[in-house]
């Protein structure tokens, strides 16, 4: 036979424990952050740069013939070196969302975008840095010399419905 | 200091400088003329070891890239929320004698123009590099003595080729 009190300890575990998972469902349900698949092949290596204090993500996004764009996920930059997977063939909408916050300065959000089409069996080297307020997002495309070659930065006003 | 007290002190300068003249500069010929003479107008010159082209070619690279921009800045105190729309325009120019940046600033939303605004926005900075030798440029950018900071010293790594990047307009 359990005691009241047993009977109250159980009650409360459970309730807590339904209030957890109902708010942890909640907090899923309405953060839009999803996190970027990435089960490609890696086709496309990042190097980021950054002050302590600043984040650093990418957004991707696919885009449809018609040049709309599909949201796929976002990357956390959060080592100095990533693999990604992105599809071949087809352009990527890319944005780079650098985030900074301190005591004094408030917080802050700073955005660069551009549309990367990778080729089949082609790698790239995406160089992200943000040092002393000035950011810089470099793309080169890594030829079969082993040298490398920039590609230009491409807005999404620039895609051409097929 | 951040972007919202910049771009106030920005506003007064302007306001200063249409003040003392009676309208705001509608062509960067006229924000070079009328600069020197205005509150908190500053012209600083300095020399690259960089072709005028070289950093014309640089400009042109980085102008587009970093500072066609549109920057949102909210500020909000118990009893007011304000936001402010701009829209950053820049412009590169090179001739055979000179390269030249003209960075605008529209303001969408949030700011009161007093007077008339020319087509790209108010005139901020207006950037000119003149060659001094084969290899070597004079740099001499019209300014606010004030903010700006940020995009003062990521320009001046565009002219000299150095630390290549965008500035945080946020900041």
């Amino acid at each position: 036979m359990k005691s009241a009190g047993a009977e109250m300890d159980v009650n409360f575990k459970y309730w807590f424990s339904l209030t957890l998972l109902v708010v942890l469902s909640m907090l899923t349900a309405c953060s839009a952050v999803k996190i970027y698949p990435n089960t490609l092949d890696k086709n496309v290596r990042v190097n980021t740069k950054t002050d302590s204090g600043v984040e650093a993500v990418i957004e991707i996004y696919e885009v449809k013939p018609d040049c709309g764009i599909e949201y796929s996920g976002t990357i956390q930059l959060d080592n100095p070196v990533m693999e990604i997977g992105l599809p071949t063939g087809r352009s990527s909408y890319m944005v780079f969302i650098f985030s900074s916050s301190g005591f004094f300065t408030g917080s802050s959000t700073i955005s660069y975008d551009t549309l990367l089409r990778p080729r089949k069996s082609i790698r790239y080297d995406i160089d992200v840095s943000y040092r002393d307020d000035i950011y810089n997002v470099v793309i080169h495309e890594r030829l079969a010399s082993n040298k490398r070659q920039e590609i230009e930065a491409k807005s999404l006003a620039d895609c051409k419905p097929l | 200091m951040n972007y919202r007290v910049l771009s106030t002190i920005a506003i007064i300068s302007m306001v200063f400088l249409s003040g003392c003249v009676g309208h705001m500069p509608q062509t960067a010929d006229e924000f070079r003329k009328e600069l020197p003479g205005a509150f908190l107008g500053e012209v600083e010159k300095f020399e690259v070891n960089r072709s005028f082209t070289d950093i014309g070619n640089t400009f042109q690279k980085m102008a587009p890239k970093c500072l066609d921009v549109r920057v949102t800045s909210t500020s909000q105190t118990s009893t007011s929320y304000q936001v402010i729309v701009t829209k950053w325009n820049p412009t590169v120019k090179i001739t055979n004698k000179r390269t030249e940046l003209h960075i605008q600033q529209l303001h969408e939303q949030g700011v009161m123009n007093v007077y008339e605004v020319p087509p790209n926005g108010y005139y901020m900075m207006v950037v000119d590099a003149a060659p001094v030798s084969k290899n070597k440029s004079q740099v001499t950018m019209y300014r606010s003595s004030v903010g700006n900071e940020t995009l003062i010293k990521a320009i001046k790594g565009w002219a000299a080729g150095e630390n290549i990047g965008c500035p945080d307009l946020t900041k």
